[in-house]
Parts: C-alpha cells; structure tokens; sequence
C-alpha cells in the first residue's frame, strides 16, 4: 500500500513533458478518487443503515454479501435498471442537467482533500477556499432540480434548499477563518502541518474561541449537507422528497451519492482543519498510518453525523433561518475577533497557549469520561429493570 | 416616477391523497404565500364505506365485526361503544367479568393506539426513533391481544351482552409482565423525544386552541383535555366500572401551565397511557370469576325509541346515535366520532402556520382517516 | 336496565326545567320527545329551532355550550333531525328532536351559534339531503361532488354506474361472461 502511494505520488509529481502523460495520469488519479468516493458513498450508505437498525432495535440490511455490505451494489444495479421517467412539462434539460451538476459538486471536493498528511491529489494553496466554492455547485444542481420538475413540493424543496445552502456557506466559511488565522494558510497541508500529534497541539484546542468556532462549523457543514436536524429541503414528512421527488433511476442514484459521499466531505475538512489531520505521536507516523488515522477521525465524525440524524426531528424552515442568521454568524464573528485577539496575546505571552490548551483538554476528557459513565450506567440500569422484569415477579 | 404594481398570487398545493404525513387517505388543497398556509380546504370522503348504510341492511348483531373498521387502531374501544347503545337499547344487562374484561382489552387497545400517535406525531417531526420504538411495544400489546381473542387488529371481540372469549390461562400473568417491563420503556420513549429542544420547539405554541374555541367545535377526548378542559366521560358520566377504578383525567401541562398547543395535546396522550396502566393492573386486582355474557336471543328486536351513547375511545367520546323501530336491524346508526370534529377545526387554525406547522398539527390531533370518512 | 347503567341518570337533566324556560323566554309550548331511551329529549318545531337552540346555549342555567352531534333519520314522509347538546359546565346532556318533511326539508342552519356544527350538517346534507338555511359552505363532504341522491335515505336506488364504473350487483351470469 506505502508503494501504491508513492508510485502514485511520483506519477503526480514527476515532470511530466507530455502533455498526453499529464492527461493520462490525472485521468487515471481521478478515476482513482471515483472508485474511492462510490465505496464511500455505498459504504456510508450501508453504514449508515445499519447503524439505524441498531439504535431502532431492528437488524437492518443483512442479506446481501457477508453481513450485508453489498447492500449498497445490489441498490445501485436495480436502480440502474428502473425506468428513467422525465415528467410531462419538466424543463428536460435542466431535469438532466441538475443531478450531474450535485454530483459534480460534491466530486469536485474530492481534488483538494488530503489523504492522510502528506499526500493530496492536488495541492493548491488555496484548498480551503476552492471546497468552499466547488460545494456551492450543488446549491444551484438542486434548485434546478426542484424548478425543472414541474411539481410544487419539488419546487418547495429546491427553494428551501437554497435559502438554507447559501445562508449556512457563510458560518461554514467564518467558523474556519480563526483557523485560518492561526495556521496563516489556505492549504490544507499547511493547516495539518501547522498542528501537532497530541490531541491539546489540535486547532480546536487552541483556544476557546476556535473550539467552540469547530462546534460553528460542524453545525452549519450539517446544514449544507442537508442532514437532519437540517433536512429540511428533503423532508420526508412534509415535502414528500423535496428537490427528488420526480427523479428516478439512476438520476435520483446521483443526488443519494453525493449526499452520502458530502457526509465523508464533512468529516474529513473538520478531521484535517480542527482534529490535527493523521497525526501520530511517538514516531509512529509513516503514510499509510496517517491515511489511517485520518479516516479513523472522519468516519468519527461521519459516525457522529449518523447519530445525530436518528435521534433528533428537524428544525422548522424559519427556525433553523433563525439560527442562522441571528446566532451562528454572530457568534463565528466574535470567535474570529476573539481569535485575533487571543493571537496577539499568544505572541506577547507564548506559555499560556499551552496552558490554555491543556486546559481544554482536561475540560474535554472531563465531559467526556462523565458522558461515557452515565450511558453506561444508564445501560446498566435499563438491563437490570428490564431482566428484573422479564424474568417474573 | 411610475410605480409598477407586481401581481402576485398565491400558490395551491394539493397535499394527499398520497401525501406521507396525512396519516391516511386524506387530502388539503392548500394555498400558501411561499412556505405560508393562506387558506387550507381539507377534502374527506376518499375512505368513505358507507358504514352507516350497512348498519341499516343487517340483525344488530352482524353489525359488530364491520365497528371494528371504523377505527382500526382502536377497534376494541368501537366495538365496545356500539356493543354499549345497543345493550342499553335492548336492555341486555353484562355481567361483570364481561366488563372487567371489556375495560382491559379496551385500555390495552387505548395503550397501543396512544402509542401510535405519539410514534406518528414524532415521526412527522423528523424523528424515526422514537417511532418504531413505539411500535415495538405495540407489537407486544398485538400479540397479547391475539392471545385474548385471535386477532391482530380487528378484534371483533365483543358481543352484544358480554365478550365472545374468556381470558386464556396465562393471560393476566403475561399482560403484567408486559407492563411491568413497558413502563420503564416508556419513560424511555418520553424522555428521548418529548423533552428534546427541537421537538418542543416544533411543537410548542403551535396551532393554539383555547377551552372556548376548542367546545364551539366540539373536540374531544385528548384533544379537548389538551385545551385544559378536564373532561374525561369514563369520569364525568362513568359508565361500565370506570367508578369503581381510580385513575386521574390529565389535563395539558406544558411548563407555561395549559396553553392548548401542540404540545400540550401531545403531552395529554403520553400521561393517560400511564393511567390506562394503572387502570388495567386494578382491574386483574378485582376481577371477578363468573359468566362471560349474557344470554340474548338469536333475534333482537328492541323497543322503538332512539339512544345517544358515549364511551371514551383513544380519540375522545365517540358518540353512537342508534335509531330503532322495533324491527331486527337499526332504522339508522350514526357514528359521531373524535377526528371528525378535530378534522373541522383544521382549516380555521392552519392560517397563517407553515406548511411544516400542517404536519405537526394534523400529528397533534391524531386523525385517524377511516374513523373519519367511516 | 342493568344497574350499573342506571347509575347515568343522576346526569340527566329534568325536562321540565327546560320546557319552563323556554317557555319563559321564547313564549313557546315545547313538548317531549318520548322516544328517546335515556336522557331527556324535546320537540322543536323547524322554524322556531334556531332561537330554542339559542337559549338553550346561552342561559345560564343550561348553558349548552357544545354540539355533540347532528344527524337526521329518514322516516316515511318525515326527516327526523337530532341535536345532542351537552354542557361542561353542569356536565348534562340533551336531544333536540325537529322534523321536517324528507322532501325538500329544510331548517335554519345552527351554525352560526356553534362552528362544530358545520361540518356535521354538510354530513346530514350530503348523506340525507336536508337543506340548511344559512350554512355558510352547504357542499358534499363524503361523496363526490357531482354523486347524484342522498345514500342513506330510505327511498335511495344504488346506481348502476358512477363515472363509467359498472357497479350493477354482481351476479352469476355477469361472472361466466
């Protein structure tokens, strides 16, 4: 595997004289980055189910491959084999045009995120801003997928999904500017390189400013990723299936890709900008190790997505306006103040950023260690009144 | 300068008859500025069977299997109401065991029916959880109202004059080992979705009703108690060995006192399932042995005269107006039931509510769509 | 009469008083309706319904405030409505019985005094063909808006065909075909 990067990484950045070998060997990277954004997708997919059936007391997909993980080919090939309705006065190619256009969104990404820390498939110094921009595609795939449907709930969603993207860009884009500010780079290698093995030399536990900017962040990626308590442009229960509801087929496979493949986008940016990337202390670094741990802290946060999204219901339209507007920009403006302020402190002062951040760090094991403690005291509990009761008396 | 006028219009969204969240065959046309409900026209009538007119065709007791399709989540309440006016009518007096056993499959049937509306209500919200938790505990109700009398959802368990099936051996010990091991779980299921921020942001001072509004248009049952009317007819007007059985009647209780919210009515159908608990474990207490029903004859033929029954059914009183002109069939059954006269309340609260505020009201009322049409 | 039930009477509402007050206030010599099984039970005549029923919701001593339930039994010539009031206040109920003729009867909607009643009688409307006068929305709730005849009279024919829909009844030769 260490080879398989490296001769990958060689390929890449070799002189390449030709302009053909050039065109050859992105081709051959972005397949690459295809082949692993669909195992994602399907294997989020997959994930995802089942983590569901777990938390619904119910088992979920087993049947196809071992333990089910096939699932998601099996879903694939029988959707690929629906018929491709367009509806009676859908705008057509629009119709066609927008799934291609989510997808590309969210492929897009794919370039500048890293994998592991020392190697991405294109390293442009402005990696940040670039995810930022290439997301927004989707906003217009799925407001054109709601107009070019002809149906009013289509039509709804694709409103309401615009109204939502672009006003929670702007938390997302101000909640990493503190970052931003610290590591001095848009790169994400930079942003990696800039922070360190140990959980307190993190982004997020520099100070209190950029780890409460991470929770900014993690909030408004959950809004532009369209995940409950966000969902609200697909909600079942209200829009029918928003945007969706008259694709089929493999269209309507495109839109589910790229909502599952921007559920790994998420975790990853906050794994690389605020969770210290695939560092490892002890010496223990090497490539493929960072790839590692790197997937290990986004599939974290992907977990933690899934999670979230069965156990709450969803914000209403103008509620979840509100919090935008009126407490998430807010407060990532005075986090990216506080930050500036908190640097010039830090420059004046070097010793109380490590304290700081040993602080937070305490504070963060603290809750943690007490969260872990009463969940298993809770299991405890439920086990012991349900045995009790089950079992006579 | 010249000041062009825009025209603008509203929109109209058909919502249903195939719509997710209208918890049946139900549909709104509905005219919104944008996300907003202008004027919201519910159309009933699509799971209308025409119940009432078979009434007329058959003896009164045939009649019996076709109430437990007027609510099939509750069909033991509807049998039992109608099981009640014709009883009265033809003055067929029921043993007590019979209505020991009638108050307990009915509070069993009230346990799972609540337990739906909670689980829709939750769903319609966004939260799938809390939903098929829900209907894990209902399966376990099913399956011990199978073993009672050999059906899953249309009982037809009652029969003019007493029950067709005593209580299997096993019955009662089961039944409260499912107690016992459903309240713990649903403390769970309240405290996973009802105190959770977002739920009672969507459902609080949503679609308020006041004790006056809510008696010009005649709700009833929970609907009304959410209102802050304490009114409860196993209560007020008990009828069967309700007042032999201590059980309180909740009323609305938000954390503002009663509002008549969403909330409230949600929170109305969460606590009497504690007190249907309660009820059902008093009765295994007291119930007595003895005959299952009483003798009637093949051919009923009532004394003339008309009646107006109410019982207390999941979804409020369900009033059974029965017409009798001394012949072997009804002259004319009239089935006044709970969503009915929640459903004619919609259009005058959905004004000015989002279209996601339709969802939730329509959650919070628990329409049932047949007991509605009928 | 089986002695649980008799326990309901101590709610039934002694008719008398009722009919005194009417009387008091209207000038009108009401009579009982002695059909009905339980509870108390008076005759309206159809063009004094909507001020009887008035009274009836707004003295202070009966204060019916809620409309259980309207509906309407077709019997002979003659369309027998019924209204069942109920009050939380003094917990009582009480039938309202008007008859009309079943042919082209029609009666003062009482809609105006409780919003409940709305529905219920575009239910009666559709089901029975009672016209209320004044009914704000007088349309079809269960049928379709253009079914022709009122299902639950007693002189109602099935049709044999709704929208092109066969609906003769289904017998043995219709089957070989």
């Amino acid at each position: 595997m260490d080879i398989l990067i490296q001769t990958i990484g060689d390929i890449i950045n070799a002189d390449l004289g030709s302009p053909l070998a050039a065109f050859i060997a992105l081709l051959l990277v972005s397949l690459a980055i295809l082949g692993f954004m669909s195992l994602t997708a399907g294997g989020l997919s997959f994930i995802e189910r089942r983590v569901a059936g777990r938390m619904q007391s119910r088992i979920g997909p087993n049947r196809v491959g071992p333990q089910g993980i096939l699932q998601f080919m099996a879903d694939g090939l029988k959707c690929a084999q629906k018929e491709d309705l367009i509806p009676d006065g859908a705008d057509r190619l629009l119709f066609k045009l927008a799934p291609v256009l989510c997808f590309i969104g969210v492929f897009g990404t794919f370039a500048v995120l890293p994998w592991g820390n020392g190697f991405f498939a294109s390293e442009l110094n402005v990696g940040l801003l670039y995810l930022m921009s290439v997301t927004s595609l989707v906003v217009i795939g799925m407001l054109m997928a709601g107009w070019s449907s002809n149906n009013k709930w289509s039509l709804l969603g694709g409103m309401r999904s615009a109204a939502q993207m672009v006003s929670y860009e702007i938390p997302v884009a101000l909640s990493l500017l503190p970052v931003i500010l610290l590591c001095g780079s848009l790169s994400f290698k930079e942003l990696i390189g800039a922070q360190g093995a140990m959980p307190w030399d993190w982004n997020i536990l520099n100070s209190p400013f950029t780890f409460i900017s991470f929770f900014i962040f993690f909030l408004a990626a959950l809004a532009e990723g369209n995940r409950t308590p966000f969902d609200i442009p697909e909600g079942e229960s209200e829009l029918v299936a928003g945007y969706c509801t008259e694709y089929s087929g493999l269209r309507f496979v495109f839109f589910f890709f790229a909502e599952w493949a921007n559920l790994y986008v998420i975790g990853a940016v906050a794994a690389a900008v605020f969770l210290g990337g695939g560092h490892l202390p002890f010496g223990l670094e090497s490539d493929i190790v960072s790839l590692l741990v790197f997937f290990a802290k986004s599939f974290f946060m992907v977990f933690i997505i899934i999670w979230l999204r069965w156990t709450l219901p969803r914000f209403r339209v103008d509620q979840m306006m509100t919090l935008c507007w009126k407490t998430l920009i807010p407060l990532s403006f005075v986090m990216l103040f506080g930050q500036a302020i908190t640097l010039l402190i830090y420059h004046e002062l070097t010793f109380l950023q490590s304290i700081v951040s040993l602080v937070l760090f305490a504070i963060c094991v603290l809750v943690g260690v007490k969260f872990v403690s009463r969940v298993l005291v809770n299991i405890k509990e439920q086990k012991y009144k349900m045995m009790h009761t089950l079992t006579g008396s | 300068m010249v000041k062009e006028e825009l025209k603008t219009e509203y929109m109209t969204i058909n919502m249903g008859p195939q719509h997710p969240s209208t918890h049946g065959v139900i549909r709104f046309v509905i005219k919104t500025d944008g996300e907003i409900i202008h004027h919201c026209e519910p159309d009933v009538g699509y799971l209308h069977r025409s119940i009432e007119k078979i009434a007329e065709l058959m003896p009164w007791q045939s009649f019996i299997p076709y109430t437990d399709r007027v609510d099939y989540v509750a069909a033991m309440n509807a049998n039992w109401s109608y099981c009640m006016a014709v009883e009265k009518l033809a003055g067929i007096e029921v043993p007590e065991r019979a209505e020991y056993l009638r108050v307990i499959v009915s509070e069993l049937n009230r346990i799972s029916s609540h337990l739906v509306a909670i689980g829709a209500a939750d769903m319609d919200m966004g939260a799938y959880t809390p939903f098929i938790h829900a209907l894990r505990e209902r399966e376990s109700i099913n399956d011990l109202l199978e073993l009672i009398c050999g059906a899953r959802l249309t009982y037809n368990y009652m029969s003019l004059g007493g029950v067709r099936f005593d209580a299997p051996p096993l019955f009662k010990e089961k039944t409260l080992a499912f107690l016992d091991h459903f309240e713990p779980v649903h403390e769970q299921i309240h405290r996973l979705i009802s105190d959770n921020h977002i739920f009672q942001k969507r459902f609080r001072k949503v679609a308020v009703v006041s004790a006056d509004m809510a008696k010009k248009y005649n709700l009833v049952g929970p609907n009304l108690r959410g209102s802050g009317v304490k009114f409860d007819v196993r209560k007020d007007e008990p009828y069967s060995i309700y007042d032999q059985l201590d059980f309180d009647v909740p009323v609305g209780k938000g954390f503002e006192g009663v509002v008549g919210d969403c909330y409230d009515r949600y929170i109305v159908r969460a606590e009497e399932i504690r007190q249907s608990v309660r009820i059902i474990r008093q009765c295994f207490d007291k119930m007595p042995e003895g005959d299952i029903a009483a003798k009637v004859k093949r051919v009923l033929k009532p004394p003339a005269g008309h009646i107006y029954v109410r019982t207390e059914t999941p979804r409020g009183d369900a009033g059974y107006f029965i017409s009798c002109d001394g012949k072997t069939s009804p002259e004319r059954v009239k089935i006044r039931t709970g969503s009915f006269t929640a459903m004619s309340i919609i259009p005058e609260l959905a004004k000015g509510l989002f279209i996601a505020d339709l969802v939730a009201v329509i959650g919070s009322f628990d329409i049932v769509a047949p007991e509605l049409d009928r | 009469m089986s002695p649980i039930y008799a326990r309901m009477s101590e709610v039934v509402l002694n008719i008398d008083v009722v009919l005194n007050i009417v009387k008091d206030e209207l000038g009108l010599d009401l009579v009982q309706d002695e059909s009905a099984i339980e509870g108390s039970s008076l005759v309206v005549p159809s063009e004094s319904l909507l001020s009887v029923m008035e009274v009836l919701r707004q003295h202070e001593k009966l204060k019916f405030r809620v409309l259980m339930s309207q509906t309407g039994v077709h019997r002979g010539e003659d369309m027998l409505l019924f209204y069942h009031l109920h009050s939380y206040e003094f917990s009582h109920t009480i039938c309202v019985l008007c008859v009309v003729p079943a042919e082209g009867g029609e009666v003062d909607s009482v809609s105006c005094i409780w919003s409940g009643a709305d529905w219920l009688e575009r239910e009666t409307f559709d089901l029975l063909g009672v016209h209320f006068k004044g009914h704000p929305n007088l349309r079809r709730i269960m049928m379709p808006e253009d079914w022709e005849g009122h299902p639950l009279r007693k002189d109602y024919k099935m049709p044999t065909e709704y929208a092109g829909i066969d609906n003769t009844p289904c017998s043995l030769e219709k089957l070989d075909d």
